[in-house]
């Protein structure tokens, strides 16, 4: 489940390159993200059949969607990256060709579906089933040569409404495999692809015969056979034809100059790929990267309609308002008004998987100052939240710390407004305080853990008790939550994470900052322990480097590597320590992203994992994926490379009609990765933390508070 | 204990406190040797809860902390009796938690607080000796007829545990590995062939080759630490892996005082131990030898562990000892 998981959150990102590769749709300079680790995407390419994992979210979507449609939603996905080609090496005289009757229906069949397919979600599905759709909707009995026109259709159709979808689109690698499979057989007989443009026709069509050859004789489903989904599904694609054909005709012709170009560079890769799919590997790849230069106005509109008609969720990068927007009318006709839109409109900075969260945007004092609240909002707490949002207060500790001081200021200067009640008033009070904080940044488990039990504390404040007196009681609360559940917590902590370091030869291994890690290496060294350690790390936040300094600084001998080096260094690791944001109810640790990666490696070597958490970070909520709660960071933070000012092929990625750049904060490692949970308490199994949260429950109800 | 001071006039003195203690510890040490030698059944967790509780009868100290304080020296001088018993050290451990649980809720009258202290000792001595029975009633259950038992060194819980599964009625052997170097096999093939129950030697290293007969494994345990696994005599690693190849069920049966506050990572995390080595006379002088006594089943290895608190997975084990700790 879990290296699923992983390889999807991958896969959601900007970076597709493992698919890419597959697939043959190369970008150039879209070097894979920095943040992605080596490992997946080696075990990506490597390949399990099905690479992709449908998220809970989509697999909802699909259940109202038809199977065929979905089916087609992936034949397009895959044969997009074909369709530039042949489309534009053909683009003269191959577009006229290929508008025989019966091509333009097929290519607006598979248009529609495509555009349908977004409306649903698609289920990853091998290419038989593509072509099976297209067959079976094309028409029984038809001879075989029609057949390779069908599929030839579908391809040229599939341009349309592909190109137009995220260039990114990730097709499972298993599909990209048997697309290309047939490739050469068919593009035998063509001649090298950058040749004249009645040949690339040849090719188009002998390779598409060939596609056809293989879907077709896995059984090709007679209209009767079809589904009602199926059959509305062929219904709207055909009503769907006529607009994205056009759209489509109108957007190839521009592109010729472009793709001359591109077509000459690329020859001798193409030649080396043979025949059609391989073809259009290099011409696939340029518009995306000639795009954002060479397009036209209008063909761009075109794309962009086009994106939001098709992007299905699996294309995941691409997911915003107008996306879904294009998605729930559904057919082609919703597609055409989307011409209109600025591309700009699409180029939010997350995907569609991640849309329901929290979204980055920068902080500002004059962006602040704009909010209604703002106001009313204490000095502090506003401080604060510049803090949190400038990241000059990070790791969950020091902000719930920080958070606890500023609160603990907001209700000394707190007065009871005349006829209310300070229980409540305060209450309200607070949640317009904490509510300014999540602005600034999303609450992390621990700030919420300690806001919960300081209004728990609010609450029970008899009515009758004088007002100074309430204010103390609550600030010492603070207090005391402060020194017992973080100050000495984090001490007690220390004590037990360093009684499990080796008197001598231990190398431990540590992932970007954790402050209560550090914390017990230094003491561990300080206890005359001696030992190495593995400072490992990431971009963009590189954290690593303070933890590097603050272990060089006690003496502690240390290595530095980047998280993409973790296949290599892990052997000679001993043990793992490692930071949490915080444990949940079903053991699974929420943490750095990067972090989960580091405990799937160390439990493949069977190296023992450490989690130093606080109780005061464990929460009741159980979380499987990192999708459903995550923080999202600065996406500009990915497009540039410190110390590379040469690597600027992200610059400008926001003006990119079909790029999203993700920075995801957090990721989420289940408990079978998790040797143990170091508490405050003790070290307990990670299956024993519903365990403590309950006893907390239980004397939270039982004393005034757990303490 | 003769000069025991009446704590009224009690003037504290570097000296005198340290002989007091000091007398303290004789007690306990020598109340230990006596309940272990007066009964041979009696484990040593016990007989060292035992030996506190006798600390706490002739305790002086006037408050709680004091009596805490002395009860820890005592534990401390008992663990050097023995430093390698885990099972010794499981239960110095409980019974100190139990008395600063106590002291939490009488925290007024000194003398009540004692003889509260005193009742939970005796009372848990008393469901100690219990134990034993209890698991052999909840593990005997386990036991089907005609089936294999195979099982490691010598155990009194598994052996009494056998022993109600045979007086039920029930039909089934038993392999014994020999449990080299001490033999404690052997003496559990002797005791189990007084029983009259079928019984089958095997070498150590048979365990292997003897697997595929098997239709369970059951162990008994040194301790039971803090996620679940099991810290056993040498060999059982090996048979729970062998099992775990065979899909075979792991069952240990082990009395819940010998749940310790250990999480060892591995077997090179387990307290040391210094035993003298056996070693055969043809050894080339220059070879090394490595002689644990015991080693480290870790939980994923591990089906069900019979105790005398119900039958519990591994995780299980945490969950009571976090109740009793937290």
């Amino acid at each position: 489940m879990f290296p699923r998981v992983t390889s999807w959150d991958n896969m959601t990102g900007f970076q597709q390159q493992p698919v890419k590769q597959v697939v043959g749709f190369h970008v150039e300079g879209a070097s894979p993200s920095p943040t992605q680790p080596s490992l997946l995407q080696a075990a990506m390419t490597a390949g399990s059949p099905t690479p992709v994992i449908i998220p809970p979210s989509f697999q909802r979507e699909t259940s109202h969607a038809s199977r065929s449609a979905a089916a087609a939603d992936v034949a397009t996905r895959v044969l997009v990256p074909e369709v530039p080609v042949r489309v534009l090496d053909t683009s003269g005289s191959t577009t006229s060709q290929a508008i025989g009757a019966g091509v333009q229906q097929a290519a607006a069949e598979a248009a529609g579906a495509a555009i349908r397919a977004t409306s649903s979600s698609s289920a990853p599905r091998p290419i038989q089933h593509a072509e099976k759709a297209e067959a079976s909707h094309q028409g029984l009995g038809k001879v075989s040569s029609q057949a390779s026109i069908n599929s030839e259709a579908s391809i040229s159709s599939g341009l349309f409404s592909l190109e137009a979808s995220t260039s990114r689109t990730p097709p499972p690698a298993a599909h990209a495999q048997q697309t290309s499979l047939p490739g050469p057989a068919g593009g035998a007989q063509s001649g090298p692809p950058g040749q004249q443009s009645g040949h690339g026709h040849s090719v188009t069509q002998g390779q598409g015969a060939a596609l056809a050859a293989e879907g077709a004789p896995k059984g090709p489903k007679p209209q009767r056979e079809m589904t009602k989904a199926e059959r509305r599904a062929l219904q709207e694609s055909q009503r769907a034809a006529k607009a994205a054909q056009k759209a489509g005709v109108g957007g190839a012709a521009p592109e010729k100059p472009v793709k001359g170009a591109a077509a000459t560079g690329d020859a001798g890769r193409a030649a080396r790929g043979g025949a059609g799919v391989a073809e259009a590997r290099p011409t696939g790849g340029k518009p995306s990267v000639t795009a954002a230069v060479g397009r036209s106005e209008g063909e761009r509109r075109t794309d962009t309609a086009g994106g939001g008609a098709a992007s299905g969720p699996i294309g995941v990068p691409v997911a915003n308002a107008a996306d879904r927007e294009g998605a729930g009318t559904g057919a082609g006709a919703g597609a055409a008004p989307k011409k209109k839109k600025d591309p700009k409109a699409v180029s939010l900075n997350s995907t569609e998987l991640f849309a329901h969260l929290q979204q980055y945007k920068r902080i500002t004092v004059s962006r602040l100052l704009q909010l209604p609240a703002v106001g009313n909002v204490h000095p502090a707490i506003l401080q604060l939240g510049l803090r949190y949002a400038e990241g000059s207060i990070r790791g969950a500790n020091a902000r719930c710390l920080a958070m606890l001081n500023a609160l603990c200021q907001v209700i000394r200067d707190y007065t009871t407004p005349d006829g209310k009640e300070l229980s409540r008033d305060l209450l309200r009070h607070l949640s317009d305080h904490v509510n300014f904080l999540v602005v600034c940044r999303p609450l992390s488990v621990g700030m919420g853990n300690a806001i919960r039990h300081l209004k728990l504390r609010i609450s029970t404040i008899s009515p009758d008790m004088p007002e100074l007196e309430a204010k103390e009681l609550l600030e010492q609360e603070i207090a005391d939550y402060i020194n017992v559940r973080i100050d000495s917590a984090d001490k007690q902590l220390v004590n037990y994470a360093v009684a499990k370091v080796e008197a001598h030869g231990d190398v431990i291994l540590t992932y970007a900052a954790s402050h209560v890690v550090q914390r017990a290496l230094v003491e561990a060294a300080r206890a005359g322990k001696s030992f190495r350690v593995v400072v490992m790390d990431s971009r963009p936040e590189l954290e690593g480097r303070a933890t590097l300094a603050r272990l060089l600084a006690a003496g502690i001998p240390c290595t530095y590597v980047h998280l993409n080096a973790a296949s290599y260094i892990i052997r000679e690791v001993t043990k793992v320590f490692l930071g949490a944001a915080a444990v949940l109810s079903n053991g699974t640790v929420l943490s750095r992203a990067g972090t989960a990666a580091v405990a799937m490696m160390a439990h493949a070597h069977s190296k023992p994992v450490m989690i130093c958490c606080e109780t005061h970070k464990f929460n009741e909520r159980v979380q499987l994926d990192s999708i459903t709660h995550n923080e999202l960071g600065d996406p500009e933070a990915l497009s540039v490379v410190p110390g590379k000012p040469e690597v600027t092929a992200l610059e400008g990625w926001c003006d990119h009609p079909r790029l999203r750049l993700l920075n995801l904060k957090y990721d989420v490692m289940p408990a079978e990765y998790v040797t143990m949970v170091v508490t405050e308490f003790g070290m307990v199994p990670p299956t024993s933390v519903p365990v403590i949260l309950r006893e907390f429950r239980q004397s939270e109800q039982t004393v005034s508070g757990p303490f | 204990m003769q000069r025991r001071p009446s704590h009224q006039k009690l003037v504290v003195t570097e000296g005198f406190e340290a002989n007091t203690q000091g007398t303290l510890n004789d007690i306990a040490v020598r109340e230990f040797h006596d309940a272990l030698n007066r009964d041979e059944e009696m484990a040593f967790a016990v007989a060292a809860i035992m030996a506190l509780t006798a600390v706490i009868k002739r305790s002086s100290a006037t408050t709680l902390m004091g009596v805490s304080k002395e009860l820890a020296d005592a534990a401390q001088a008992l663990q050097r009796v023995n430093p390698t018993n885990i099972s010794l050290k499981a239960g110095c451990e409980l019974f100190l938690r139990y008395t600063t649980r106590t002291s939490a809720l009488e925290l007024q009258d000194i003398e009540k607080a004692k003889a509260r202290l005193i009742e939970r000792g005796l009372h848990f001595a008393e469901t100690s000796t219990r134990a034993r029975q209890t698991i052999a009633e909840l593990g005997s259950r386990f036991i089907r007829s005609n089936c294999t038992v195979l099982t490691h060194g010598y155990s009194r819980v598994v052996l009494r545990l056998l022993q109600q599964a045979f007086s039920s009625g029930l039909q089934f052997s038993v392999i014994v590995t020999e449990g080299r170097p001490d033999g404690t096999g052997i003496t559990m093939a002797k005791k189990l062939d007084v029983e009259n129950i079928p019984v089958t030697l095997v070498l150590d290293s048979c365990v292997g080759y003897i697997m595929d007969k098997v239709d369970m494994v059951l162990t008994g345990a040194d301790a039971v630490v803090e996620n679940g696994g099991i810290i056993n005599k040498l060999g059982t690693y090996g048979i729970a892996l062998a099992a775990q190849a065979a899909s075979k069920p792991f069952y240990v049966a082990a009395e819940s005082y010998k749940f310790a506050r250990l999480y060892p990572l591995g077997q090179a995390d387990l307290p040391e131990e210094r035993k003298p080595l056996d070693v055969g006379p043809m050894l080339p002088p220059r070879t090394n030898v490595i002689n644990p006594s015991r080693d480290y089943t870790p939980p994923q290895c591990i089906s069900l562990l019979v105790t005398d608190l119900g039958v519990l997975t591994p995780a299980a084990v945490s969950d009571e000892l976090i109740q009793l700790y937290l």
